[in-house]
């Protein structure tokens, strides 16, 4: 429980070029980010949205240390953060977590679902087997996975449910702030608003601040408290979320709400 | 991952056929350099269950081999006297599976006649006994030398695969000079220039190595495949988040998915060190007498008149057609493609 | 063009490679050709000493390989210590048989696997289909080695053909050496040759038709009504060219080792049989040259088959247009 406005991510100037081709050939650069700054509440929720290829999941990777910005700088709670290697997980990577768009190819389709929830405990912490086992299945609960089921595998549950696990793997370490990156996508719209629904319950519960990125305009405005639209790389447009509603016009905004239609 | 009932069957008989030659002491008549100098290229000896008088007996006999007196090399069964073929006798001491010293054998008959299921050869030495040594021979080495193979592949493929950058280059333009060599040119031209004459033990380890080390390319190459699709999979990169090591990566999520190829690769690669170990025991380049060795069997064949008039010297060379049609029908049975079952 | 020049960089880089590879595991062996003069009480360890420094054997790696190249340049690379010729006329003079009996089975496999591989995939008549590959499956188990054994006996017994060696001792016949006599003799080592590679390359053949069908483009083509044999050929097989010019180089390779063993089984007076005899004979410099030789041969053939993916394959000419 911090005062409101507490900062709890902060992201300033972040870029990013991707280059294609060997170094005897002519490079073919693509700037994914360009001096991205953006500042999170403990607590609250920001919304990124944007079309595909506007740079939206580079930032993820950057924020959560995936990739590594050629510029700029990413604090946690005041520390920076941003010089931890993609490749080993330093101890602040825990911190931020990420929940992929893809539930199905987010979870290994070898493991059972206890062993999916479980396994970041099994990483970072020295519990017991049975503690290991307890928790899980107490995460599993609290994420609306009903205890029956823990041994079934990905492939046997439907898009919801997975997500639902995927949800309480990346809690179970209860990390800060979590990042959502276009997590709505391929689900009905009901199990939409069930998922959007268990994502406040947990944001009340654990005091969790949510990056959520999506190009549904209309969906990420029911539980942000900041929008923010990136276009190539850029942020292009920030706002509280009562400001922003589909009758806005700005040529992007105009355009999301043409995508984000009923 | 899920192995059809056929595999299942075809990894049974490969099975058995290896315990064969394992038991070879035992299995084995005679002992492999016993020479019986007046029999050379004894025709298989014949086995009776009816005697000269029209007689039926229970227990299979054999006769004795006699020179022909007219013609030079051959041989006439004579049956005045029959000698029995007695089971599990004693004859000459051999230690089983390399360690337990015993002399018991499976089958036998009484001197001076012998049983020659595969008769005899230049030196009058029983064929199927030194078969039987053989098989252990070229066999073994097929398999050690594979997990070898697979074992450098591995190493090479994942670190190549999943670490990319200079390593994978490295390995990759290896691995395409390895698979541009002729193999059996490198194979024999290593092979060769390293001391000749070796011990027995000796060459057959330093065979194991050269074999083993020349194949890995192939498999790196695909294991590095399939571990740069695994290596960016959305479930590794999360565990990396919780802090997953490199180590607890691979071990965890990458190499369940390697274990299909390495079954495939094994089946495949086992049959060519078979063939590879016997080729180059053809050539005098292996295992030396008077160690047999189904390759060293079949160089005399070599000699134009053995070829012609002696068939049972093709023996160890038709037997690799039945455990290369196993092989090769359990690679098949392993593919990917065949099975749609997954976890 | 620049993806040419590349290939043919490349094929110089593996060549040194290979040579150095080579010449680095003869270095790292023990025992050379003078061995055997070693045992001689009657040759003083002076003599042998002398004549390994006349031989250049005692000098130290670089410098050998050095010298080598250099020699190469020449023209000679290295002298023979058995033959007492320089190596290069020694290997050439082999080689060209080899080169004879290797690209005539190579281009006779192809020819043969190739439009059966084709009609394989394409036909409608799946019997046909089967029962090719059924046979060719059992040839595919048969080793190299029990087949040249084989023809060998065939030969042997009914004296269709002759049974080894290259040409007929001149004394028993008149035409020995000429075209027809030569021929003659080839049938054996070129039919185990052809036999024993004819099984892979159909089915990587067929394999790589069958996948190359299965392109959506390919449906979409016959959903138009477009014949099937003009899809075969004029779709499915430029779009199958690219694995099957990797397929030739690996055919090539394995043809070049098989090829090995069959002229020291049948007497074919190649570059096998002399090397196995240097090899036996620590005969340094021909051993590497007949490797060096063959792995020009085989990075040869490689760059043809890359010349003709170019040429076959739009994809790879527009490739640095990205």
């Amino acid at each position: 429980m911090g005062a409101a406005g507490e900062l709890v991510l902060e992201a300033r100037g972040l870029s990013k070029t991707f280059t294609q081709g060997r170094w005897w050939q002519k490079q073919f650069r693509r700037r994914a980010l360009d001096n991205v700054s953006l500042a999170l509440d403990r607590g609250k929720t920001l919304a990124v949205v944007g079309e595909s290829g506007s740079g939206k999941t580079t930032l993820a990777m950057c924020l959560v240390g995936l990739e590594r910005a050629d510029a700029g700088a990413v604090l946690l709670e005041g520390v920076n953060v941003t010089s931890r290697e993609g490749r080993s997980g330093a101890s602040a990577g825990r911190e931020i977590q990420l929940i992929f768009q893809d539930s199905s190819m987010a979870l290994n389709p070898r493991m059972s679902a206890i062993e999916i929830v479980e396994e970041p405990l099994l990483i970072a912490s020295r519990c017991t087997r049975s503690e290991l086992r307890d928790r899980a299945q107490a995460m599993m609960k609290q994420v609306g996975v009903s205890p029956a089921w823990v041994h079934r595998r990905p492939h046997q549950f439907s898009g919801g449910q997975r997500q639902r696990l995927a949800i309480a793997r990346a809690l179970i370490l209860r990390p800060k702030v979590l990042i959502l990156d276009e997590v709505f996508v391929g689900l009905d719209l009901s199990i939409q608003g069930q998922i959007a629904n268990l994502l406040l319950e947990l944001q009340q519960s654990h005091t969790l601040s949510y990056i959520c990125i999506s190009h549904d305009l209309s969906l990420v405005h029911q539980i942000a408290d900041t929008i923010v639209i990136m276009d190539q790389g850029r942020i292009v447009e920030e706002a509280p979320a009562e400001l922003c509603t589909p009758s806005i016009k700005g040529p992007r905004q105009s355009a999301l709400g043409a995508h984000s239609g009923a | 991952m899920k192995i059809s009932r056929k595999a299942m069957l075809l990894a049974i008989a490969l099975l058995g056929l290896h315990l064969i030659v394992l038991f070879a002491g035992f299995l084995a008549p005679y002992d492999t350099a016993r020479q019986n100098r007046e029999l050379p290229f004894a025709p298989p000896s014949h086995i009776h269950f009816v005697d000269a008088q029209g007689k039926v007996h229970f227990r299979p006999f054999v006769c004795m081999m006699v020179d022909r007196p007219d013609a030079f090399g051959e041989y006439l069964e004579d049956c005045h006297r029959s000698f029995p073929v007695y089971f599990l006798v004693r004859g000459a001491p051999y230690e089983l599976f390399g360690f337990l010293k015993t002399d018991l054998h499976l089958f036998g008959v009484d001197a001076p006649a012998g049983i020659f299921l595969m008769g005899t050869d230049a030196y009058g030495r029983d064929v199927f006994s030194r078969f039987l040594y053989g098989g252990q021979l070229s066999l073994f080495t097929g398999l050690v030398a594979t997990v070898l193979s697979l074992a450098l592949g591995m190493l090479l493929g994942v670190l190549a695969g999943y670490y990319g950058g200079w390593c994978d280059a490295a390995v990759m333009r290896g691995a395409e000079l390895f698979l541009a060599l002729p193999w059996l040119y490198f194979l024999i031209a290593v092979r060769a220039f390293l001391p000749l004459s070796l011990g027995a033990k000796d060459a057959f380890l330093l065979l194991i190595a050269l074999i083993g080390l020349v194949g890995w390319a192939r498999p790196a190459r695909l294991i590095r495949g399939v571990v740069l699709g695994s290596r960016e999979r959305h479930y590794v990169l999360a565990a990396r988040l919780f802090g997953g090591s490199d180590l607890y990566l691979m071990r965890r999520h990458i190499l369940p998915d390697i274990y299909n190829i390495l079954l495939t690769q094994a089946a495949l690669l086992i049959p060519q060190y078979v063939l590879a170990e016997v080729t180059l025991s053809f050539l005098g380049l292996g295992v030396g007498e008077p160690t047999p060795s189904w390759g060293s069997m079949l160089s005399t064949l070599q000699q134009y008149s053995v070829l012609v008039s002696y068939w049972w010297m093709f023996l160890p060379g038709l037997v690799l057609v039945p455990v290369f049609c196993g092989y090769v029908l359990l690679a098949s049975e392993l593919q990917p493609g065949r099975r749609a079952a997954v976890a | 063009m620049r993806f040419l020049a590349r290939r043919i960089l490349h094929s110089i880089f593996l060549l040194l490679g290979i040579s150095l590879l080579s010449f680095t595991f003869l270095q790292l062996a023990p025992g050379n050709f003078f061995d055997d003069m070693r045992l001689n009480p009657q040759i003083s360890s002076d003599t042998l000493a002398r004549l390994q420094k006349q031989y250049g054997l005692s000098r130290p790696f670089a410098g050998r390989y050095l010298s080598w190249v250099e020699s190469g340049a020449k023209g000679d690379w290295g002298i023979s210590f058995a033959y007492n010729v320089p190596v290069a006329p020694l290997i050439w003079s082999r080689a060209r048989n080899t080169v004879l009996l290797s690209a005539s089975a190579m281009l006779l496999s192809w020819m043969i696997a190739l439009p059966i591989g084709i009609l394989s995939a394409g036909t409608r008549y799946r019997w046909f289909d089967h029962a090719i590959s059924a046979t060719t499956s059992f040839l595919l188990v048969i080793p190299d080695l029990l087949l040249a054994l084989g023809f060998l006996w065939l030969a042997l017994r009914t004296h269709w053909f002759p049974a080894g060696g290259m040409e007929s001792v001149k004394l028993s016949s008149a035409d020995a050496g000429s075209f027809k006599d030569i021929a003659l003799h080839l049938i054996a080592p070129l039919s185990v040759l052809v036999i024993g590679s004819l099984p892979v390359l159909f089915l990587h053949i067929r394999a790589a038709i069958i996948e190359a069908q299965q392109e959506p483009y390919i449906r979409s083509a016959q959903s138009h009504g477009i014949s099937s044999m003009r899809i075969l050929f004029r779709h499915a097989l430029p779009s199958a060219a690219a694995p099957l010019t990797s397929l030739f180089g690996f055919s090539l390779a394995s043809l070049l080792s098989a090829s090995l063993l069959v002229e020291v089984v049948m007497n074919w007076p190649g570059l096998g049989p002399l090397l196995l005899e240097a090899i036996l004979a620590r005969d340094v410099y021909v051993v590497i040259g007949s490797v060096m030789f063959s792995a020009l041969f085989l990075i040869g053939g490689m760059l043809v088959a890359d010349f003709l993916l170019f040429a076959i394959d739009p994809r790879i000419r527009t490739q640095g247009l990205a």
